[in-house]
């Protein structure tokens, strides 16, 4: 057990532990004080809105748009495999997916156009002289929708990109987004945009404060059928 | 959205919550490992490797410990600390003492930030200066001692007294 006089010893470098200043033995002392000396941890507990404070000091900066691209893409190449509890109905299970399979595949292929949660965006009419494309991912059930822009290009600064859903006549606005001067760009919108059966998704040139409707051919597009 | 409602929709891989999150705390992150890194490729990827283990880990964040945001970002400050070191060692480069980013074109309006900034600025230089090595190049007493040729004493002394008024100018101007 610590003594008063050895608490208070540490106490004094609490501060500096906080934002792992300390040193090894220092570390190592904190660490066992934490155990022992009530008092500690209350102090820690105090410095660590300081250590919140510190890392939101500093400027913001928007990341490039790319970068999460990557980021979906470095997640999607290092998926992990699903736990499945094993069951005792698994064979049984399996052999009745089996026959399931053979009728749903052609549904499925359908169906995933649609339902799914990603669908391509290639290059439309309006992006012919470029490589534009973009991926729109999204929950069908609920929270966000993800739009991501690549090789689109670079815009005046009074104009920018918007994105819209089309079901029959009736165009639906998605949102507008800007590129960077690479041609990436990033449009989060609810999910819900995207709850009923659409058509088609495309995005177009516009003014910067958008447009009640497209007045650009679509530089990606993304049809049903 | 909740954040533990979305860390369980990546748990089930799904990677609309894994852009959301990034929508909401990507800024932030990549914010602060610029600031330690001061390399935009290098902040990049260190961008990318934090949401990485959110994506592989989601339960790694333990709520009783803090809140999430606290948490991602102290992930993302040792995650860039640790490869800023691997630089140092790898190239031989000491570290500059006048490096920052804090005058960056591309920086956004800089609000909570701007506050904070200033609260560190009504530091003694000396205090100011430790604090920044400590908490951004992740410098530790006997490190921060040989770097400025103080003694280990006066390091400790001053880290000290620099994040207790720290602390109670944050406390008295919230």
């Amino acid at each position: 057990m610590k003594s008063t006089s050895d608490c208070e010893q540490l106490q004094e470098l609490i501060p500096a532990y906080s934002i792992g200043a300390t040193d090894d033995d220092e570390t190592r002392a904190i660490e066992i004080g934490l155990r022992e000396c009530p008092e500690l941890a209350a102090e820690l507990e105090r410095f660590q809105a300081l250590n919140r404070a510190l890392a939101s000091s500093v400027v913001q900066v928007v990341p490039p748009p790319q970068a999460l691209a990557s980021l979906l893409d470095a997640a999607k190449t290092s998926r992990r495999p699903l736990r499945r509890r094993p069951a005792r109905w698994l064979a049984a299970a399996a052999c009745l997916a089996l026959i399931l399979i053979a009728n749903n595949l052609y549904w499925a292929a359908r169906i995933n156009a649609v339902a799914g949660r990603e669908i391509p965006l290639p290059t439309g009419q309006g992006g012919l002289e470029t490589n534009a494309n973009g991926r729109l991912i999204w929950n069908p059930n609920d929270g966000n929708a993800v739009l991501i822009a690549a090789d689109f290009p670079e815009l005046t600064p009074d104009a920018g990109y918007q994105a819209w859903v089309q079901r029959a006549d009736v165009i639906t606005s998605l949102g507008v987004f800007q590129v960077d001067e690479r041609g990436a760009g990033v449009l989060v919108f609810s999910s819900s945009l995207l709850a009923a059966p659409f058509d088609s998704v495309g995005v177009t040139t516009e003014q910067l404060e958008g447009s009640p409707s497209p007045t650009s051919p679509p530089v990606v597009r993304w049809r049903a059928f | 959205m909740e954040i533990a409602a979305l860390l369980r929709r990546i748990e089930q891989q799904d990677e609309t919550a894994l852009a959301v999150l990034y929508a909401q705390y990507g800024t932030a992150v990549y914010s602060l490992v610029l600031k330690i890194t001061q390399n935009e490729t290098l902040a990049q990827e260190i961008l990318q490797d934090t949401f990485l283990k959110v994506w592989h880990k989601p339960k790694a964040w333990d709520a009783a410990k803090g809140e999430f945001h606290s948490w991602l970002l102290t992930t993302a400050r040792y995650t860039a600390i640790d490869r800023i070191r691997q630089e140092w060692r790898r190239t031989g480069k000491d570290i500059e003492l006048n490096d920052d980013v804090m005058a960056d074109d591309d920086a956004l309006t800089p609000g909570d930030s701007e506050h904070m900034q200033s609260l560190i600025n009504q530091l003694p230089d000396e205090q100011r200066t430790l604090i920044e090595l400590a908490y951004f190049k992740g410098m530790k007493h006997r490190e921060l001692a040989q770097l400025l040729d103080l003694p280990l004493g006066t390091v400790k002394t001053r880290l000290r007294l620099g994040l207790q008024k720290l602390r109670k100018s944050l406390e008295d101007n919230p």
